[in-house]
């Protein structure tokens, strides 16, 4: 049961659009947060200077500082993002497509159940008619 | 020497600070130098309550602990924002309320980088492996590595590499428990041990996931209201002001605005993206982290867990962070904190007790009685997540899986898990003795670099890559394995701090820069040139697979109830 539903939802154009849009979503984001904190470190290792100034002239805000919280907040907005797209639009597509596809197969069961009752119904007929003539 | 090896045994308590491994906590005062400390009332008996609590919410875990579902992963019952919760409470433990707030006390923007990288591994297990967790796995992360691949190599090459991870990580947080309570309670190191051992099993054995998510919560909602609380009184007298707050601190302190420059620590370029790569992808390996994603009902609550837990780790690395300035101008301009009344020497009790003293400044002997709980309460809830990702390690994959190849029964199983998790919790309290005067802040920072060698290639591989079999899978996850350890020994941490040499042969204490991209590379060479036809049938299996981990059609389901 379970293999062929899921070779139906492979065979689904609308899985294969999920796919490719919450997958892009997900490597998008999940780039940003590589570049943007890699970007960090990397100041960190090789400009310490930079990451030690001040945001601006008689200011307490130090550019480190600055650059980690900003992250922080960045980060979990994208998360947020992330979760409410998945949760809402990929979500309903998903169960569209999982339903399709469970319908479908359950369909063609049934389908296959009543041609093979059908069969069989004919097949007793025609036993019947040829013992009904022997006799 | 003994000194530097002592504190930085006592800058192990657990995760977060002990990957700091070295120079920044080993710069500040000796945690474990201190004599007992005078018994501490009001930190008993709120512990005292804390524990009754637990008690009872394990006496009623066990009622409802009916399966091997429930054991492991609380029947799938749990929703997203008490999971979100748990892990917060799993993931940040007593060395990121101690070691981080000395970190910045002392080195200032050393520890908010920690913090950083600490945070940003939840992100990327949001966006690449949340769902996926979920959808493909039922007790541990080895039921997905090992879903199309050989269950028997493959579960045993998990297995091995995740108790390694747990009993390193086990041993570095009995060593700090017993050390930081010998202090906080003024009880004697063993003793400690004894009773945090000793809960730890009757937590895990009796009410198995229901009981250890229960003590992750409560834990975690303590530790973020008394730390916001503590926060709160603090900035209170710097008028809630940023600015007065940093004036005022870098006034006092001997680096001034230097504070905010990062410090030795990470001048090299190779260890600090070492560290970076180390603490983002060993999040996204360690056992007892990966686990909790299977005890919620779907995907949908595994990414909202992900979403809350994030808020709570990151919320409070910025408390911490602004708790340790406060300290530099309330601990560190406050004779009384000093040994001798001497400011600027050693301060009462160790560098990692500067949150303690900070509570007492600011909140009396109610607060530090209170926050001293809520470290102690921190141990406990990490401790029992790390014995139950050991004993399913052990029970699940070691014994249902490998040696019973599946047809243990479930109360066979069950009573496995309960043995292992007794025997765990004696290596812990056996190995904790041993190592009580050890330089054990290697640890924790090998197990983030096995986690993030010996499990995160193997595991993401299994779920994006269609090319991957057994043999890469098995030569990866042991190339990685290995690679990180010997890296770690041969380092200045374990041959020169533990083994006595002088110098180190490898001169970086992170291993993950090398260890993990070796494993990837093991992993897919291995796979490429495996073309026996085992392999061609994973392959093949990889596409149902894919539809699952996307769909979450055929997932394992919440239990009845």
């Amino acid at each position: 049961m379970s293999e062929a539903v899921y070779a139906r939802i492979r065979a689904n154009p609308k899985f294969v659009q999920l796919v490719h849009r919450r997958g892009r979503l997900a490597w998008t984001l999940a780039a940003i947060v590589f570049v943007l904190f890699y970007a960090l470190v990397l100041t960190i290792a090789f400009a310490p200077g930079v990451i030690g100034s001040r945001v601006a002239e008689g200011s307490t805000l130090s550019v480190g500082i600055a650059a980690g919280l900003f992250q922080f907040v960045l980060f979990w907005l994208l998360t947020a993002l992330y979760v409410r797209k998945a949760n809402t639009d990929y979500d309903a597509l998903t169960n569209e497509v999982v339903e399709d596809a469970v319908a479908a197969e359950a369909a063609a069961t049934r389908e296959a159940v009543a041609a093979e009752a059908a069969v069989a119904a004919l097949r007793e007929r025609a036993r019947e008619a040829s013992g009904g003539a022997r006799r | 020497m003994t000194r530097t090896i002592r504190s930085l045994a006592a800058a192990a308590v657990a995760a977060p600070a002990a990957v700091l491994a070295g120079p920044a906590l080993a710069a500040g005062p000796a945690l474990g130098d201190a004599a007992r400390q005078a018994t501490n009332w009001h930190a008993i008996a709120m512990f005292i309550a804390f524990v009754a609590l637990t008690l009872g919410i394990t006496y009623w875990a066990a009622k409802r602990t009916r399966s091997a579902a429930h054991f492991y992963t609380a029947g799938g019952g749990i929703t997203g924002l008490q999971n979100g919760l748990a892990i917060a409470g799993d993931y940040m433990s007593a060395a990121t309320l101690l070691g981080l707030t000395a970190m910045v006390y002392t080195t200032g923007y050393d520890g908010y980088i920690y913090m950083i990288a600490f945070f940003v591994g939840w992100p990327i297990i949001l966006f690449l492996m949340a769902e996926r967790l979920r959808n493909l796995g039922r007790y541990t992360f080895a039921d997905i590595t090992s879903y199309r691949l050989d269950q028997g190599r493959v579960r045993t090459m998990a297995a091995v590499s995740s108790l390694t991870v747990v009993c390193f990580y086990l041993v570095a947080q009995m060593v700090g428990a017993g050390q930081l309570i010998k202090l906080l309670f003024g009880l004697d190191y063993v003793v400690a041990l004894f009773i945090v051992g000793g809960l730890m099993m009757i937590y895990v054995t009796f009410g198995g996931m229901i009981a250890t998510t229960w003590v992750q919560i409560i834990k975690a909602c303590m530790l973020l209201a008394g730390g916001t609380f503590a926060m709160l009184l603090a900035l209170s007298q710097f008028g809630f002001s940023y600015s007065t707050l940093v004036t005022e601190a870098t006034a006092v302190h001997k680096l001034g605005f230097k504070l905010f420059q990062p410090g030795a620590l990470l001048a090299d370029p190779v260890n600090a993206v070492s560290l970076g790569i180390g603490l983002m992808f060993g999040t996204a390996g360690l056992p007892h982290i990966l686990m909790r994603f299977f005890t919620v009902s779907d995907a949908k609550a595994a990414r909202k867990s992900v979403l809350y837990a994030s808020a709570f780790v990151g919320y409070f690395f910025n408390v911490i962070f602004l708790m340790g300035l406060a300290a530099i101008v309330i601990v560190g301009t406050n004779p009384a904190f000093f040994e001798g009344g001497q400011i600027g020497g050693k301060i009462i009790g160790g560098g990692n007790m500067v949150v303690m003293h900070l509570a007492s400044a600011v909140g009396g002997d109610l607060l530090l009685g209170f926050l001293a709980a809520v470290a102690f309460a921190t141990i406990l809830a990490v401790v029992s997540g790390l014995a139950l990702a050991g004993a399913s390690a052990i029970s699940h994959d070691l014994y249902s899986r490998v040696i019973m190849k599946g047809k243990a029964t479930e109360t066979a199983e069950l009573r496995i898990s309960k043995f292992a998790t007794i025997g765990l919790g004696i290596v812990a309290i056996t190995l904790g003795i041993l190592f009580e005067r050890m330089n054990v802040a290697f640890m924790v920072g090998l197990a983030f670099g096995i986690a993030a060698s010996a499990n995160f290639p193997v595991l993401i591989l299994s779920m994006y890559w269609r090319g991957l079999t057994t043999r890469g899978a098995v030569a990866g996850g042991y190339a990685g394995l290995v690679c990180a350890v010997v890296l770690v020994v041969l380092s200045k941490l374990v041959w020169v701090q533990v083994l006595g040499f002088a110098t180190p042969i490898v001169p970086y204490d992170q291993p993950a820069l090398f260890s993990m991209p070796l494993a990837f590379l093991v992993t897919v060479v291995v796979s490429l040139l495996d073309r026996s036809r085992i392999a061609t049938a994973e392959k093949k299996a990889f596409e149902d697979q894919y539809v699952r981990a996307q769909t979450g059609f055929g997932a394992a389901g919440a239990a009845a109830h």
